[in-house]
C-alpha cells in the first residue's frame, strides 16, 4: 500500500522506478546502511529519500502533542546553497505522498525564526551542513534531539571525503550513532576510483553496508575548441583569452552555456572579456564564484534556473548543486586537471535521458592540448581518480572534543572508543589521544602546564566539560573547518554587499584605485573594520584580485595518460595534430622524451642559470621534488635557489648553478633518504608554517577575524605564524606541529606520489640537454614566477643583496 | 652585531636584540614588551607554551649587562591585557624588579597599559610624551615640536625579496626625519610591514645582527 503510493508518485510524473532505487529502498527498509553511486540528475535523491518515506507511510501518521515532533531524518549537504533546493524537493515528495512531515533546514544562513523552530524540535526531517550539525551537537539538548533518529543521509559524500569537513562529519556521525544506536547511514556519491572505500569511511570501519550503483553508462564526449593557427598559439599562460572569438561563436550555437574556469581571477577576466563583445542584452551574461556575495550568487542561480541567462562564467562554485535544466552546453577553459572533475562538469549539461554529456575544452596553451587528448583516453578507460580519506587529523579531533564537552561532557574512555569507531581515527595511537586531550585540557603536552589555561575541565564526577561561558561562546563562533583567508567584506558606500576579498590583495590597492570584482570595476574608497567600501568606477585600468587558494594538481591518472599520449599520439586525436608543430620544435631544440627517459634541460638566461626537469607527476609532487633538489644542491655548496613548478615539470634557478652530469643528477634524484631530506629542507619549515594556519584555526589556537566581530576578539588575535614559531621554540614536540609536517608531506607534497616518481626515474635514463633558448616545455616554467626559495647562504649576504631590490615607496 | 649611529645629534646604539641604547644617559630603550600576553591567551583557551616572560626578562638582563645600562625605558605596551595582580607572569616580573633595585625602570603608558597598572609591579609609569631633549619618548608615533620622537606601537618591520629569494618579513628600526620607530621587543609580538618612506633610515634585525639597508 505504501509502495503503491510511492509508485503512483513516480507514475504521475511519467517516471518509472529504476532498479537501483528499488534496491536502495529495500535495503533501507531491511535496516541496512549504504552508499548510492549515481551521476547527478538520475534520481539519486529519491533513491535515498524513498526509504524513509516508505517507512513513515507504513508507520502511519503519529499522534502528536503540541508542536514538538520526533526528528527522524537528518540530511547533510556540503553546500549551504543546496539546502533550500533540497528542502523543497524533499518537502514536495512528503506532500504528494500525503505525509504530515515537516522539513526544516539549519545552516549558517538560516534566520533566527527558523533556528528557533529547529531548537524547539518542530520538524521530522532536518537539512543541514556538517558545520551546523557540529554546532547542534554542542548544545546540551542534543542528546534528546537526536535520540530517535532513524537515518542520516549525506549528500555529495565524494565532495566531503578526503577533506577535514569530511573528518568533522565522520566524528559527528560516530556521536549520532552513540546517541541513536538504530540509526542508518546513507550516502550519495558521484563516480570515484574508490567507491567501496568511500562507503566504508562513511559507515565506519566496523559496519557493513551496501553499495548501490545507479545508471552509470552515460556517454561523455570531449571536444576541443582548436585555436586558429598552431604557430600563433602560446606556449604558456593560463587565461586563454586569445580564444575569445571561437568561444563567442560556440556560445551563439547554444541557448545557455556554462563556462567553467579554474580560478576566480580567470573567471573575472573572462567575464570582462565576454562583456566587452557581448551582443545580446547585457543582463544575459552572468558571473558566479565563491567570493561573490551569496545574494548576488543566488540571483544568478535563480535566473539560470528560469532560463534567462545565455552564459554564466563560473568556477567550482557551480560544480555541485541542483540541475539547471536550461543549460545546453558546458565549456571548460584551461586544464580540466582531473577525470572526475571533467565528468562532473560535463554532467552539468544535457539531462535528457540517454543523451551523452558533452564538454567543449578550451586549451590556453600548447601542452594543454596534450592534456585534453589524455583526458579523453582516461575517460574512455574510466580511469577516475580515487579520493584519499584523511587520518588522524588531531586539530579536528581537538575541536570535536570541545564540542562534546560543551554538550553534556564526556567520559574519556567512552569517547576514545567512539572516536576510534570512525575511519579517520580508527588507528589513533594512545599517545595521540592523550596529546589531543591534553591540548584541550592543559593547552599543551607538558603535564605541569599552565594553571591559567581554561578550556575543557573535569567536573566532580570526572567528566570533561566546559565551565567557562566565554570559552563556550568563542568555540561556537569558531566551529567548523573552513578557513577563509583573512577576508575583508566588500561593500558599496551606499550599502549593499558585493562579496569578500583577501587582505593580501586589498593591502596593495590604494584608495582611488580601481579593481575588478564580481564583474564590476570598483573604486576603493576606504577600508575600515575589515570592510572595504567601494563605488562603481569608470576607469578602464583595473587590477584583478588574485586569490591565494591552492591550485588543484593534475591527477596521477591524467598525468600518467599524458606521458603515454606524448610518446604515442593517435592520428584520431585532433589536439595532437595541432600540437605537432610545438612538439617538433621541442624535439629540434632539445628532445621529446621517449618512455623510459627523463629529460633535463640546462640553460642560461638573463636572471641566472636554470635547470628544468619534466617528470610529468603533477604540481604537488613537483613542488616536493623541487624542494628536495634545491636542498640537495644547496647542501653541496652554499647557494640561494628559487624554483618554479607546474603540472608537467619543475625549474630550479640561481645566479650560478654547480656543474652536473647525468650521474650527479641521478644522485640528486635518488629516493634514498627522501622523507628525511624533505623534512630537513628549509622549505619544509615554511610549508609547515603555512599549513599550520588552517590547523591552528581548526584546533582553536587562532580566531579567524570576522567582519563585525573583530573587536571582541582583538586581544586574543595572533597570527598563526607567531604561534607556530613560539611552539617550535618552546614545545618542538607539539602534536599540531607534527601534524603540520605530516600534512605537508602527505597532502601537500604527495610524498607517496613523489616516491613513486623517483623510483620510476631510477629505472629511466637521464637525458641532459643544453638548449640555447627556452624550449616549449621550459617556457611555461620560466614564465611562472619562480616562487619557492631555499637558501644556505648567510643572512648578511642575503639581506644586503635583497636590499638592492627593496621596493621604495613613492 | 650592533650598529652605532647618530640620531638627533646623539650617539645611539641599535642592538640586535631589538633595543636602542642611549650611552650619554646610560638608558636602554625598548618598545612593546606585551608581558602577560600568553596568560591572556591561555585564559581564552589558547595554549601558548610557558617561558616567554622569563625569556624576555633574561633578554633585558643581558642587554642591561651588555651596555652597563642604569635605566630601562619602555615605550608603552609593557603589559598586554587585563590580568590579576598575582598572575604567574606578574609574580615573575615583580620578583625580577625586586632583585634589581639599582636599575631605574620607567614605562611610557601605551594603549594596552590601560588594562593593567604596572605600578603594581614596582615600576614607574609616565604619560606620553616624556621629553628628555633631544628626544621625546612616546608610545604612539607622532611628531613632537622641538624634539625627536622615539616611539613603538606599530611593531615595525619590512619585507625583503630578491630574484632568487623568498620574500621575508623582518623586524626593523625605522628612523624617519622627526620620528623613529623601535621594533617590538616582546617574544610574543607580531609584525607590521610597510614599504619604507623616502628619507627614512631602515635597519633590519636578522639572525643576531642589525643590518642597515
Amino acid at each position: 500500500m505504501a509502495d503503491a503510493r510511492l509508485d503512483a508518485f513516480f507514475a504521475a510524473r511519467g517516471w518509472r522506478v529504476f532498479p537501483f532505487q528499488r534496491e536502495a529502498w529495500d535495503a533501507f527498509l531491511a535496516g541496512e546502511s549504504g552508499l548510492v553511486h549515481a551521476p547527478t540528475g538520475t534520481g539519486k535523491t529519491l533513491a535515498v529519500w524513498g526509504g524513509p518515506m516508505l517507512e513513515a507511510m507504513r508507520r502511519g501518521n503519529e499522534k502528536r502533542k503540541g508542536k514538538a515532533r520526533t526528528l527522524r531524518v537528518l540530511w547533510i549537504t556540503p553546500l549551504r546553497a543546496l539546502a533550500a533546493d533540497t528542502q523543497e524537493n524533499l518537502a514536495e515528495v512528503v506532500r504528494e505522498l500525503g505525509l504530515d512531515w515537516i522539513t526544516l533546514r539549519r545552516t549558517g544562513d538560516s534566520r533566527s525564526t527558523e533556528r528557533a523552530k529547529v531548537k524547539r524540535g518542530e520538524c521530522d526531517a532536518l537539512i543541514t551542513t556538517p558545520e551546523s550539525l557540529a554546532l547542534l551537537l554542542s548544545y546540551d539538548d542534543s542528546v534528546e534531539r537526536f535520540a530517535a533518529l532513524d537515518a542520516v543521509v549525506v549528500d555529495e559524500w565524494h565532495e566531503l571525503m578526503g577533506t577535514k569537513r569530511g573528518v568533522l562529519l565522520e566524528l559527528a556521525l560516530a556521536r549520532l550513532r552513540t546517541l541513536a544506536p538504530r540509526m542508518r547511514t546513507w550516502g550519495l556519491s558521484a563516480t570515484l576510483g574508490n567507491l567501496e572505500q568511500a562507503r566504508d569511511v562513511l559507515l565506519g570501519p566496523a559496519a557493513t553496508g551496501r553499495l548501490v550503483h545507479g545508471d552509470t553508462d552515460k556517454r561523455v564526449e570531449i571536444e576541443t575548441l582548436l585555436p586558429e593557427s598552431p604557430s600563433r598559439f602560446p606556449w604558456a599562460g593560463h587565461l586563454g583569452l586569445s580564444q575569445l572569438p571561437q568561444v563567442l561563436a560556440a556560445l551563439e550555437r547554444s541557448r545557455t552555456t556554462l563556462v567553467f574556469t579554474n580560478t576566480r581571477s580567470q573567471a573575472e577576466l573572462w567575464h570582462r572579456a565576454l562583456e566587452a563583445v557581448w551582443i545580446d542584452a547585457p543582463e544575459t551574461l552572468g558571473l558566479h564564484h565563491g567570493s561573490i556575495d551569496k545574494r548576488l550568487r543566488e540571483q544568478v542561480e535563480e535566473r539560470l534556473r528560469r532560463g534567462e541567462l545565455r552564459c554564466v562564467v563560473a568556477t567550482s562554485s557551480l560544480d555541485l548543486g541542483v540541475d539547471f535544466a536550461a543549460v545546453e552546453q558546458v565549456i571548460q577553459v584551461g586544464s580540466p586537471r582531473g577525470v572526475a572533475r571533467l565528468l562532473q562538469r560535463a554532467g552539468r549539461a544535457g539531462h535528457q535521458p540517454g543523451a551523452p554529456s558533452r564538454i567543449l575544452c578550451v586549451p590556453t596553451h600548447n601542452l594543454e592540448l596534450v592534456e585534453i587528448a589524455a583526458a579523453r583516453r582516461a575517460v574512455a578507460a574510466r580511469a577516475v581518480e580515487a579520493r584519499v580519506p584523511l587520518r588522524n587529523s588531531i586539530d579536528v579531533l581537538a575541536q570535536h572534543l570541545v564540542t562534546c564537552a560543551l554538550a553534556r561532557g564526556f567520559d574519556a574512555r567512552e569517547m576514545l572508543d567512539e572516536v576510534r569507531r570512525t575511519h579517520a581515527f580508527a588507528q589513533l595511537r594512545d599517545s595521540q589521544w592523550h596529546a589531543a586531550l591534553a591540548l584541550v585540557t592543559q593547552g599543551g603536552a607538558s603535564l605541569a602546564a599552565y594553571p591559567d589555561f581554561q578550556k575543557v575541565v573535569r567536573d566532580e564526577t570526572g567528566r570533561y566539560v566546559v565551565a567557562n561561558k566565554r570559552i563556550a561562546r568563542l568555540h561556537r563562533l569558531a566551529i567548523g573547518t573552513i578557513v577563509s583567508d583573512g577576508s575583508f567584506a566588500v561593500k558599496f558606500l551606499r550599502g549593499g554587499a558585493i562579496g569578500h576579498l583577501e587582505e593580501q590583495f586589498l593591502a596593495r590597492v590604494k584608495p582611488g584605485e580601481t579593481f575588478l570584482f564580481a564583474g564590476r570595476a570598483l573604486e576603493l574608497v576606504r577600508t575600515k573594520d575589515m570592510t572595504a567600501y567601494v563605488r562603481l568606477s569608470r576607469s578602464r585600468q583595473a587590477a584583478v584580485p588574485r586569490w591565494m587558494g591552492a591550485k588543484m594538481p593534475l591527477s596521477s591518472e591524467l598525468a600518467d595518460t599524458m606521458r603515454v599520449v606524448l610518446a604515442d599520439p593517435a592520428p584520431t586525436e585532433p589536439e595532437m595534430a595541432f600540437a605537432a608543430q610545438m612538439l617538433a620544435l621541442q624535439h629540434e631544440a632539445s628532445r621529446l622524451p621517449a618512455p623510459g627517459e627523463l629529460l633535463v634541460e640546462r640553460l642560461r638566461a638573463r636572471d641566472g642559470e636554470h635547470l628544468f626537469l619534466y617528470p610529468f607527476a603533477g604540481r604537488l609532487a613537483h613542488e616536493g621534488l623541487a624542494a628536495l633538489l634545491s636542498f640537495r644542491i644547496a647542501r653541496r655548496a652554499p647557494a640561494s635557489l628559487s624554483f618554479a613548478i607546474n603540472d608537467y615539470g619543475l625549474g630550479i634557478g640561481a645566479r650560478r648553478l654547480p656543474d652536473f652530469d647525468a650521474d650527479a643528477l641521478r644522485e640528486l634524484l635518488s629516493p634514498e633518504g627522501l622523507a628525511a631530506d624533505l623534512v630537513a629542507s628549509l622549505n619544509m619549515a615554511e610549508l609547515a608554517r603555512r599549513r599550520f594556519r588552517e590547523i591552528a584555526r581548526i584546533a582553536g589556537l587562532v580566531f579567524q577575524g570576522l567582519p563585525g566581530q573583530a573587536k571582541s576578539l582583538r586581544q586574543v588575535t595572533a597570527s598563526s605564524t607567531l604561534i607556530f614559531d613560539v611552539l617550535r621554540e618552546h614545545e618542538p614536540d607539539h602534536v599540531l606541529l607534527a601534524q603540520a609536517v605530516d600534512e605537508v608531506l602527505e597532502g601537500q607534497l604527495e610524498l607517496r606520489r613523489l616516491d613513486e616518481c623517483l623510483r620510476r626515474i631510477e629505472g629511466q635514463s637521464i637525458v641532459l640537454e643544453s638548449p640555447r633558448r627556452l624550449t616549449p616545455f621550459a617556457f611555461p616554467l620560466w614564465a611562472e614566477a619562480f616562487r619557492g626559495h631555499l637558501s644556505s647562504e648567510d643572512w648578511r649576504a642575503r639581506v644586503q643583496r635583497m636590499a638592492e631590490q627593496l621596493e621604495r615607496a613613492a | 652585531m650592533n650598529v652605532a649611529t647618530v640620531l638627533a645629534g646623539e650617539q645611539v646604539v641599535l642592538d640586535a636584540d631589538r633595543a636602542l641604547y642611549w650611552p650619554r644617559m646610560k638608558t636602554l630603550v625598548v618598545a612593546d614588551v606585551h608581558f602577560g600576553k600568553a596568560h591572556v591567551f591561555r585564559r581564552a583557551g589558547i595554549g601558548i607554551p610557558r617561558g616567554s616572560t622569563s625569556k624576555d626578562l633574561a633578554r633585558i638582563d643581558a642587554l642591561v649587562a651588555r651596555h652597563a645600562a642604569e635605566r630601562l625605558l619602555v615605550l608603552g605596551d609593557f603589559v598586554h591585557g587585563p590580568s590579576r595582580d598575582d598572575a604567574p607572569w606578574a609574580e615573575r616580573v615583580r620578583e625580577w624588579r625586586r632583585g634589581r633595585t639599582q636599575l631605574v625602570v620607567q614605562v611610557v603608558k601605551g594603549n594596552h597599559d590601560r588594562h593593567f597598572d604596572a605600578r603594581a609591579l614596582g615600576i614607574d609609569v609616565v604619560g606620553e610624551p616624556s621629553i628628555e631633549r633631544p628626544f621625546a619618548f612616546a608610545h604612539h608615533p607622532g611628531a613632537t615640536p622641538g624634539a625627536y620622537t622615539l616611539a613603538g606601537h606599530l611593531h615595525p618591520g619590512v619585507v625583503l625579496s630578491g630574484a632568487h629569494e623568498r620574500a621575508t618579513r623582518l623586524p626593523a628600526f625605522r628612523l624617519g626625519a622627526d620620528v623613529g620607530l623601535l621594533p617590538a621587543f616582546g617574544s610574543l609580538t607580531g609584525l607590521w610591514t610597510e614599504a619604507p618612506r623616502i628619507g627614512e633610515r631602515v635597519f633590519v634585525v636578522a639572525d643576531g645582527s642589525v643590518i642597515a639597508l
